[in-house]
């Protein structure tokens, strides 16, 4: 990245860009010609770009393609130390650099338990994040927070309540806290502070693709939990599963599509006259609980379900289903029963067009999505491209940047190359490597990046080699691995991929994760 | 034509001055031998040793045309940074010029098992480590196969006066054709060029191919 392009004070900085919707936010920044500066957890640089890359995979954004522009850079950053552990020398460069910070950062404990984490993630981190934009003189700030800041009310508007509203959990209190305080340092400072608050996010309209699986994806969960034991007990009774929910068939938790409230961010963040306001992306017109039920009972091949509204069920009188609906659903049973109306006036005012409609096609792709990813955050890049490459992905998003930082040749300053491995004929066995000044810098499924090197080889072939079972340099001379692109540096790097293998052979382990 | 015949082959360990050298010689079990033939293959760190594909295929297929084969492998284990780092950057490591010491020793320790007639084959880096064998007593043949000659030196080899065979794939990504043409054309003595059409660098299935060249041209 050249030095004037760091010196301009454009810089977006950016929190929480390897969650959900703030890689989502960072895509469409990037999208919109933003030079954005992610703040990440991380145990070294590498790891930093690393997380983001990796965060920016399943929207099919090559994070090197952006590195390489020097229009997307990372940081190390922790928000619960004060300027976020970032050195002065730090802070006062990125007080020539960025013009704008976003903290999308958060924790989204919907427990009823107190949790002091939530209060330091959500409340302190937010203070700390703004302090250091204040430290930067950086006076335009942008918060993601949450609709349910308003609490338990009839109709939420967007602005912020002057007395504390009641609340269904701490959660909402502590971003109801984090607003308060945000608004209160900005006045102080002369900030301007521009608040986002998103309801229920859900996974991308087109595909569902999450990658988390809380709030409504809880409920989703529970019931495939009870379709299975439906199977699994030879229930002939499928159809008239007795469960009793405690939420009215026609109340609607405020669902919204991950990449509309993106977009609708991006919208927001790009006008000027928007600066200052308090938004609501959230979803006009949201799924009922009845067409959730629905789709469910539609996707599960199963049925019974009854709303029976505002009443605690005690545990000694649950059914069996009963239990294993309440024990997963837990914590997001609050946001079935009730759900404010969330007015968007401000909001529609200024962004181009409405979210995406809800229909049955649509809460169907959610759940078909969480059914595929096996409900786990680790099992999404699996799928994110339709495939099943969680055995690659262990190796080479994790294994490989884990232990790349301490092979002892990682420094080789020249290296600068793209090696791209293509493992047997799925598409899930496409990655893509890329070196800069010797530094793995980031690993990705290959997608629009350009190979300096591609290795073709089967799964067993492959596996021999980064297990240390079969040097690289024979396998590619005995025509195992066939090489395309800059055979020379193929033949080198294989050298290279050798010591490597020979410092960091990799055991596959039973379940596919390396041990 | 020499119809193949039955081989044997021995590990040996080569007592050399700086280290010792493994290497395997092969020969035939039964009739005349018809002289010896050392073969060097390509760099250690892009996959040079006893068992690659083109240096196992001429040294097996050589003895059973009835020559005493040697194949050496080189020395060291894993690659230190700089080595890497030079390597990386040049196509060459520190360590090269072992290279030519070790290919020396086994060298030695051929002529003394089978003295007569010595045939030297160099595959790719291992082609440019003949030119530190010329040396009395000379060697009588030389066999290049897909000589690195972009990336190493071959003055000594293109100005001997010894007969010389090269054998380069019409694709092999380490030197031109019109570079290996050019190379040919300079240099002195009998010698011969053989092109393997829509080959490449690493001959792959065509080990059978490049020892019946070798053979005929012996």
């Amino acid at each position: 990245m050249s030095a004037a392009a760091l010196d301009k004070k454009e810089w977006v900085l950016l929190t929480g860009a390897s969650g959900l919707l703030g890689s989502a936010i960072l895509k469409e920044l990037l999208d919109g010609g933003r030079q954005v500066l992610c703040l990440v957890r991380a145990a070294n640089p590498a790891a930093a770009r690393q997380r983001v890359a990796t965060a920016l995979n399943p929207w099919g954004c090559v994070a090197e393609t952006f590195f390489e522009r020097g229009q997307l850079a990372a940081i190390r950053g922790d928000l619960l130390i004060p300027r976020l552990g970032l050195g002065a020398p730090i802070v006062q460069r990125l007080g020539e650099m960025v013009g704008s910070v976003v903290h999308a950062a958060g924790s989204t404990n919907f427990s009823s338990r107190t949790d002091a984490g939530l209060s330091r993630t959500n409340v302190d981190g937010t203070r700390l994040v703004f302090e250091l934009a204040e430290a930067c003189r950086c006076a335009d700030w942008h918060l993601v927070s949450t609709a349910y800041a308003c609490g338990r009310c009839g109709r939420a508007d967007e602005m912020l309540a002057s007395t504390q509203p009641v609340f269904r959990n701490d959660y909402e209190l502590t971003k109801w806290t984090a607003e308060h305080e945000a608004r209160c340092a900005a006045e102080r400072c002369g900030a301007t502070l521009t608040t986002y608050r998103p309801s229920v996010i859900v996974g991308n309209s087109a595909s569902g693709l999450t990658t988390r699986f809380t709030g409504i994806h809880r409920v989703f969960r529970a019931v495939s939990l009870l379709a299975r034991a439906a199977e699994q007990h030879g229930d002939s009774k499928r159809h008239r599963i007795p469960l009793r929910i405690p939420a009215d068939a026609a109340a609607r938790p405020n669902l919204v599509f991950v990449d509309d409230v993106a977009r609708e961010f991006a919208e927001l963040f790009a006008q000027a006259r928007a600066r200052g306001r308090i938004f609501h992306l959230t979803h006009p017109d949201a799924p009922s609980n009845g067409a959730i039920q629905r789709a469910l009972e539609e996707y599960y091949d199963i049925g019974g379900g009854t709303f029976v509204g505002a009443q605690v069920i005690p545990k000694s009188e649950r059914t069996v289903y009963e239990d294993i609906f309440f024990d997963v659903v837990c914590d997001t049973e609050p946001y079935l029963l009730e759900s404010p109306i969330f007015d968007r006036t401000q909001t529609d005012r200024f962004v181009s067009r409405a979210p995406t409609t809800w229909d049955a096609q649509g809460l169907r792709k959610q759940i078909h999505f969480g059914e595929i990813s096996g409900w786990r955050r680790n099992n999404i890049s699996r799928h994110m491209t339709e495939g099943v490459h969680g055995e690659y992905g262990a190796y080479f998003e994790h294994f490989m940047p884990e232990t790349h930082p301490r092979f002892r040749l990682s420094s080789l300053d020249s290296l600068d190359l793209n090696v791209r491995y293509t493992i047997g004929k799925s598409a899930d066995g496409d990655w893509t490597c890329c070196y800069r000044g010797g530094h793995l810098t980031s690993v990705a499924r290959t997608n629009g990046v350009v190979a300096h090197v591609t290795y073709r080889v089967s799964p067993a072939t492959f596996w021999r080699i980064v297990g240390g079972r079969l040097a690289a340099s024979n396998a590619f001379l005995s025509g195992d691995v066939q090489i395309t692109g800059d055979i020379e540096r193929a033949l080198k790097f294989g050298a290279i991929l050798e010591e490597f293998v020979r410092q960091f052979p990799y055991v596959q382990a039973e379940d596919g994760q390396h041990g | 034509m020499v119809e193949a015949i039955d081989i044997l082959e021995e590990s040996v360990l080569i007592d050399g001055g700086a280290s010792q050298v493994a290497a395997v010689l092969g020969y035939p079990l039964a009739g005349a031998q018809r002289g010896a033939v050392l073969v060097a293959g390509p760099h250690p760190l892009m996959g040079g040793g006893l068992q690659n594909n083109v240096v196992r295929g001429v040294a097996r297929g050589l003895a059973e045309h009835g020559f005493v084969s040697l194949r050496f492998a080189y020395g060291g284990q894993g690659a230190s940074h700089e080595t890497m780092r030079e390597f990386w950057q040049t196509g060459h490591a520190p360590e090269d010029p072992f290279r030519a010491i070790e290919a020396r020793d086994a060298l030695t320790y051929l002529r003394s098992v089978c003295p007569g007639p010595i045939v030297l084959v160099g595959y790719s880096f291992g082609a440019s480590l003949i030119g530190a064998l010329l040396q009395d007593p000379l060697p009588d043949r030389l066999v290049l196969i897909g000589p690195t000659l972009v990336q190493h030196a071959f003055d000594a080899i293109q100005g001997s006066r010894i007969p010389k065979l090269i054998i380069t794939a019409d694709n092999d990504f380490a030197t031109s054709l019109d570079h290996t043409r050019n190379w040919f054309a300079r240099a002195r003595s009998e010698k011969k060029l053989v092109i393997i059409e829509s080959g490449e660098h690493f001959y792959r299935g065509l080990e059978d191919r490049l020892v019946a060249e070798i053979a005929q041209w012996l």
